[in-house]
């Protein structure tokens, strides 16, 4: 079973075809639709090397670009693919204790005319919310729903993603949600 | 409920009821609600009872802004469009693209280059070190630092009293310090140690100053050497320079006439024939006639080095 979670790119394949031979439009089309759900992700991962492992995964994707084949589905899980791999290749770089400050780029780059509190103050509400939903959870959990849900993937996106069979996910996200129900109800944190 | 539930067990087996019923969720979660629930598609109003909250947690994790900046998006985006033509081998079509193709290289390499430059500084400067190439007191401080890693490049130019010993007056300097001491009249500074070296040479020979310059200069600048110009006692060979001294770059000038002896056979050409230079100026190649580095000048006030500031003719240059 699939849902599509995530707002899909009309005319996909033409997009990718155009994309694949540099055309900046198609490119951008790419660009729009998934840098948000990468940054999410990368930032409940790594907050302050976030921008940084986003350049290294999109760079990776315009090397292999020509040569990808695959629906809309495949193209997320593999740009999540290519980011977990970033990822694992920073941390054995550096090794650091995951930290979660609100990054100094969430005040200077929002739009003028947008309500700059407002919005930091969505992005610290996002990222306790984060913290909280991940800290009940062990690793795997954690990431098949930071997937699911700020990633914006699908099951079978997912599994792709992390190299795991579409079942093994369904029961970790069974489990994940059980225990956050479980956990929610224990302390009676209805607030968000 | 799955088989890798701990449920499935308890709930499976002769256990008392009650175990069972005190834990059995009270709402089970089929797959198309859950995934409605991990996408987003499902209301926190509409959930399952005991999950309303988890929705809502969901959403607000999903509320997350990603400002983006425009510049910044388009920069990049022109830079990943240039990067995936050179990957299909497509030319961009524009310049900005090809401006744009280094941008994200440049954003990239940015921090690594902060690391690099101090390492390469750090290279350079310890090759420069181990040489003894070094200004006498960066090399001082080097050899101090790096003795304390277990790593030894000379001290400087100082001898082991820490006494400057000035360039050997008999040597490879001997034409720079005489010509410099013979255009003073035969006078330098006291302080000078260079100069002390000559007046120590001339003494042995048995001169003046003067007089022993005035012998040096005419046998470099005649076709035979008597004053052991043909032996050298360091690799630099003695010669007039064919450029000006100071200049502080290793000469590229060619000297005025064919070389009596090819680079690199061992013999130093002592003769400077009116013929044609046989090869170009700045054609990469350093004459051996060429000393490596200016010449230090006697009565200058500045305490000379022993060590050229360029790389010795009879060093290969090794260019990245």
């Amino acid at each position: 079973m699939m849902v599509q979670v995530a707002s899909s790119i009309d005319g996909f394949e033409d997009v990718l075809a155009a994309a694949s031979t540099g055309q900046e439009w198609a490119v951008a089309c790419l660009y729009d639709e998934l840098q948000p759900a990468l940054l999410r992700y990368l930032r409940w991962q790594e907050p302050t090397a976030a921008e940084d492992l986003a350049a290294e995964t999109w760079l990776a994707v315009a090397e292999r670009l020509p040569r990808f084949e695959g629906d809309e589905g495949a193209f997320r899980a593999w740009i999540f693919a290519i980011a977990r791999r970033r990822l694992a290749d920073h941390r054995r770089r550096a090794v650091r204790r995951r930290t979660v400050p609100v990054p100094d780029e969430m005040m200077v780059m929002v739009p003028a005319e947008t309500d700059v509190g407002q919005q930091v103050a969505d992005a610290m509400a996002a990222q306790q919310v984060i913290r909280r939903l991940t800290g009940v959870l062990p690793p795997d959990q954690a990431e098949i729903v930071m997937l699911r849900v700020i990633g914006g993937l699908s099951v079978e996106e997912t599994a792709r993603a992390v190299s795991k069979r579409p079942g093994t996910v369904r029961v970790l996200q069974h489990r994940a949600l059980r225990r956050l129900a479980d956990d929610l109800r224990r302390q009676s944190v209805v607030e968000v | 409920m799955t088989f890798g539930d701990n449920l499935w067990w308890k709930c499976n087996f002769p256990w008392p009821s009650a175990i069972c019923i005190d834990e059995m969720p009270r709402n089970p979660l089929d797959d198309l609600t859950a995934d409605r629930l991990l996408g987003g598609t499902l209301d926190p109003e509409d959930a399952p009872p005991g999950f309303t909250e988890v929705a809502a947690l969901f959403a607000a994790a999903r509320g997350q802004v990603i400002p983006v900046q425009l510049a910044s998006r388009d920069t990049t985006v022109s830079a990943i469009a240039a990067a995936v033509s050179a990957a299909a081998g497509v030319s961009p079509t524009t310049s900005r693209k090809r401006g744009s193709s280094k941008m994200i290289g440049k954003l990239l390499t940015l921090k690594a280059l902060g690391l690099a430059l101090p390492a390469m500084a750090l290279t350079a400067g310890s090759a420069a070190a181990a040489s003894g190439a070094l200004p006498a007191p960066a090399q001082a401080a080097v050899h101090n630092v790096l003795s304390h890693v277990g790593i030894s490049v000379p001290k400087g130019n100082q001898s082991p009293s820490g006494k400057a010993v000035g360039p050997v007056a008999t040597g490879s300097a001997q034409y720079g310090l005489c010509t410099a001491a013979h255009a003073n009249g035969g006078h330098a500074s006291s302080q000078s140690v260079a100069f002390a070296n000559v007046q120590k040479a001339a003494a042995a020979a048995g001169e003046s100053v003067q007089q022993y310059c005035v012998g040096v200069i005419q046998s470099a600048d005649g076709t035979t050497g008597s004053n052991d110009m043909s032996a050298p006692n360091d690799s630099t060979p003695a010669g007039r320079p064919s450029s000006t001294p100071g200049s502080g770059k290793t000469p590229v000038t060619t000297p005025a006439g064919r070389p009596s002896s090819t680079p690199g056979s061992g013999k130093t050409p002592v003769t400077t024939p009116a013929g044609p230079p046989s090869s170009t100026p700045g054609s990469g190649k350093t004459p051996v006639t060429t000393p490596a580095g200016p010449p230090s000048t006697p009565g200058s006030g500045k305490t000379p080095v022993t060590t050229p500031a360029g790389p010795p003719s009879s060093t290969p240059i090794h260019k990245r």
